[in-house]
């Protein structure tokens, strides 16, 4: 009777787990949550309690008169969701001077924030707490908290808002708590400074806050279509700078997932008005997001001969490594064959996995190393600098490859910082052909979006890359373009900044070098004297507009999770024409660089502080995470000893970008890093001399925490 | 109010910041290419034919690279595929009824009425995983439809051409495949749909 019940409970719950598992087919595409017009997860116009998973990145766009909007969103964490919109808003001119923007419509741009306060669980509901357009112009802002909960195939959604999102009122309850709840006030014209700054005090705010609900019904074997319902929450006399009618409260829409990435959406608003749109998605913070590796460890033919040929004298075991590792993309820079150690130090630029890149070596050496050796020595080397070293039991590794046990071998594997005089001090040390000069050509475009004189501003040209390596910690990096096409005769706005003109000088930049410029042409020299001290010394030109001469100090101890740096430049701003002759402005800017690996959330922070471009001193916050893939997304702000009015639009600096590897899209691996970088406004405040290689990146390997991160990768 | 320069940069940008040696971005072109458009179908040439020892199979899944996988081993009338990644496909007829290694594999136990490729309804009983479900009902429905010209290798070759509509009624899935043979009913070339959460496989089968 008992082994009854147990069998009957067991299949009871396997029936639920299969239950479940036949619904991912019967509503495919549950995970993905759609997209409310506004850019964000969320309803039709409503937001909704639900993520994406950390590493996400996507874009979305709507159309629904009056407005146009395109947005960029991004989860650094499952709990957290922060987009950007660009709006165009229709019934509104650019300004009401035809001079100054033509019959240009309106561009808002605007940040959203979402945080989860609740996961959701069997019984209870996904809870989040969002803001929609924080430090712009609060065209749209809006507070709200909102819970989402899935019964059988609908996702339900209601919440409260403040703002823009009180349509339907209700007296505000934190009134209760606070009388400053009472009034909502937002200050989105500071001076001349025009938004850019967050409203604290408006959060929250106002005499009334107001409910919506709604609700995503995913339509049965039909491929994850989803029916959205909602009662519209907005408040259209709000928002933006004309009333909207609303001939009805009640929003309707069909959204489809031609993928699990791509989305359309069809839908009717306000009882009479249809609204079109689409989003992608990429997740793309896992490993192998998108395209599966197929690019497996090389197999040495004969390599039983190669053995035997190396075990005859050392240096064939060093021209044979010298060969194979070259066949793998890496490449050896020394060997010493000492007893039963066998030491190599390598270079590569192929894997941005450290420790995939050692294991490849590893797997190289053993093939065709004699039986006699049974610990390998691996160094590798960045500017010849070394970066670390591994010690490698043969044996230990073999055992643990045939079940991938990456812990294991850790457990016996010694990784320290390795000194450069032990290499150099290595018997075999291959000659290099120096100088080498490499070279690639690569389409370029720059573009402008968003200012007065046109929406969208670019040109396209063909960039040439070329790397002269004299030594190799001596090398000269240049990078020029000849363009090809570009519209950029309709921009005419100048710079009215009271700063010295170190960015603001844009359109003269970009408007004068159209049919050729430089962007880059700097000779860097690299050390490492000793431990985790590194030194760059730079000069030339060093960016788009500034050349000079300059210094980097970096102490990166290599089992902490901090760093320390100072650098200094003396630079002169280039002329327009980005060729060689220069301006008469020149300064000199330097900062103390902090870097901090929190170890549980794995932001890295790096605060800079020092004198800027324009001689303006103060901080420069930069945060980001990056994920097993590579991805790297991340936000930056300043704020600097000059006032709102002087910084001019904006209030401050800020901005947010995410790297993503290019070897995501390929089978194969390659170490490129596409990135997307955006920075609203281009103001003279706070600005940074964007050099080459830094130091923090040059040494990225000389550290056990990113070398531990990849540790899982030694056997791939 | 003027209101002020208001610019966005974007930029694209591959670059290996931390590396010497240098990256450029020409390769973004053909990644978006590649995205959209999937990889480039190059042709089987005699020299490439000749150059595998054994029969194999040119495997496109969805957009992605084509990949060879060898024929390891034939068992009675189900033939096994393997690729150098672990992928396993074992087909019968030239229709895949076995996976391994793929995001989803599944497992169809092939009605035994289906001993060579004719026309007609059938009905088979298929699992899949991930997600998990477990003897569903599949039907399919083969059709004749038309003679073609094939070129294989280098061969021209009176191909017959059937087509099959498969469905899981269950969770509402339909599909239709294509599958190319020779007059010895030995498959040259299939493009099949085998999971709601598979894009489309196209097989190019080269017997030895």
């Amino acid at each position: 009777m008992k082994k009854r019940f147990v069998l009957f409970a067991i299949g009871l719950l396997l029936h639920g787990q299969i239950f479940s598992q036949i619904s991912e087919y019967i509503y495919p595409n549950l995970d993905s949550p759609s997209f409310s017009n506004y850019g964000t997860t969320g309803l039709i116009q409503m937001p909704s309690a639900r993520f994406y998973e950390e590493g996400t990145i996507g874009f979305t766009w709507s159309h629904l008169e009056p407005y146009l909007r395109g947005s960029i969103i991004a989860y650094p964490f499952n709990w957290f969701e922060a987009s950007y919109q660009y709006t165009d808003v229709n019934n509104w001119l650019y300004s009401e001077y035809k001079e100054f923007s033509g019959s240009q419509s309106y561009k808002d741009k605007s940040f959203d924030i979402k945080f989860r306060l609740i996961k959701e669980t069997r019984n209870l509901p996904s809870v989040a707490v969002g803001f929609r357009d924080v430090g712009g112009t609060a065209l749209f802002a809006s507070e709200y908290l909102v819970a989402s909960k899935f019964i059988g195939n609908i996702d339900f959604t209601a919440g409260i808002g403040w703002g823009v999102i009180s349509g339907n009122s209700i007296s505000n309850p934190l009134s209760e708590l606070d009388e400053r709840f009472n009034s909502r006030t937002i200050d989105s014209s500071v001076g001349d400074t025009r938004g850019g700054e967050f409203n604290f005090n408006s959060f929250f705010s106002g005499k009334n806050a107001g409910l919506f609900a709604g609700a995503e019904i995913f339509i049965p074997r039909s491929k994850g279509l989803r029916l959205k319902l909602e009662y519209d929450g907005n408040d259209y006399t709000k928002e933006g700078y004309l009333p909207v009618e609303q001939s009805s409260k009640l929003n309707f829409n069909l959204t489809y997932p031609v993928t699990k990435n791509l989305q359309f959406k069809l839908g009717y608003i306000r009882g009479n008005t249809l609204n079109f749109g689409f989003s992608f998605t990429g997740r793309y913070g896992t490993k192998d997001p998108y395209v599966k590796k197929k690019d497996p460890p090389k197999t040495i033919p004969n390599a039983a001969a190669f053995k035997i040929l190396s075990a005859q004298k050392p240096r064939n075991l060093y021209l044979a490594s010298l060969k194979h590792l070259r066949d793998s993309q890496l490449f050896l820079q020394s060997a010493d064959l000492k007893g039963s150690e066998y030491s190599v130090t390598f270079t590569q630029n192929t894997h941005i996995s450290y420790p995939r890149s050692v294991g490849r070596v590893v797997r190289i050496l053993d093939q065709i190393t004699p039986d006699s050796v049974d610990t390998f020595k691996i160094t590798n080397l960045n500017a010849e600098m070394t970066m670390f070293t591994t010690e490698i039991d043969r044996a230990k590794f073999k055992k643990y490859d045939q079940f991938k046990m990456h812990s294991a071998l850790l457990q016996s594997t010694p990784i320290y910082k390795g000194s450069t005089e032990e290499y150099e001090s290595q018997e075999f040390q291959p000659p290099t052909n120096l100088p080498l000069f490499l070279s690639k050509i690569s389409p370029a475009v720059r573009s402008q979006i968003g200012g007065p004189d046109g929406f969208y501003f670019g040109d396209a040209s063909i960039a040439l890359h070329g790397q002269l390596l004299l030594k190799q910690n001596l090398s000269i990096l240049a990078v020029g373009s000849i363009g090809v096409a570009n519209n950029f005769d309709r921009l005419k706005l100048l710079s009215d900044s009271v700063l010295p003109h170190v960015r603001s000088d844009i359109v003269k930049y970009l408007k004068q070098s159209t049919k050729g410029h430089i962007t880059r042409l700097q000779a860097n020299y690299f050390i490492n004297p000793r431990d985790s001290i590194f030194f760059k010394f730079t000069g030339g030109i060093l960016e788009e507009m500034f050349a000079g001469i300059g210094s980097e100090f970096l102490w990166r101890p290599f089992a902490k999770n901090y760093a320390v740096g100072v650098e200094a430049w003396r630079v002169a701003q280039r002329d327009y024409d980005m060729l060689f002759s220069l301006r008469d402005y020149k300064t000199t800017t330097g900062f103390i660089n902090l870097y901090y690996k929190e170890p549980r959330s794995k932001v890295r922070i790096k605060v800079t502080g020092g004198k800027f471009l324009a001689g303006d001193s103060g901080i420069h916050l930069d945060l980001n995470r990056r994920f097993k893939s590579g991805l790297t997304v991340g936000v930056f702000a300043a704020k600097t000893d000059i006032s709102k009015l002087e910084f001019g639009e904006g209030s401050f600096d800020k901005g947010f970008y995410f790297h993503l590897p290019i070897e995501v899209f390929y089978s194969k691996y390659t170490k490129g890093v596409a990135g997307f970088g955006l920075h609203p406004l281009t103001r003279d405040g706070a600005a940074i001399l964007v050099h080459a290689h830094h130091l923090y990146g040059v040494t990225d390997q000389s550290s056990s925490i990113n070398l531990l991160r990849d540790w899982d990768d030694i056997y791939d | 109010m003027i209101r002020r320069l208001s610019f966005i940069f974007i930029f694209i940008i591959a670059s290996s910041c931390s590396q010497l040696p240098i990256l450029s971005y020409s390769d973004m072109p053909k990644i978006l290419y590649r995205s959209a458009f999937g990889f480039p179908d190059e042709e089987m040439t005699l020299d490439t034919y000749n150059s595998y020892k054994y029969s194999f199979a040119k495997v496109r899944f969805g957009k992605g690279e084509p990949v060879i996988l060898i024929l390891a081993s034939i068992d009675d009338d189900l033939y096994s595929w393997v690729g150098s990644d672990g992928v396993k496909l074992i087909t019968k007829n030239g229709r895949i009824i076995k996976t391994n290694g793929l995001p989803n594999d599944i497992n169809i136990k092939a009605s035994n009425l289906r001993a060579s490729i004719a026309e007609g309804q059938f009905y088979e009983t298929v699992n899949f995983n991930q997600p998990l479900l477990i003897g569903a009902n599949l039907s399919s429905n083969i059709k004749f439809l038309e003679y073609r010209d094939y070129l294989n290798v280098d061969q021209l070759i009176r191909a017959r051409v059937f087509s099959e509509e498969i469905s899981i009624k269950k969770i509402g899935w339909q599909e239709d495949n294509l599958y190319i043979f020779d007059e010895n009913d030995r498959a040259l070339k299939t493009i099949q749909f085998i999971h709601p959460f598979l894009n489309e496989i196209v097989i190019e089968f080269y017997f030895k």
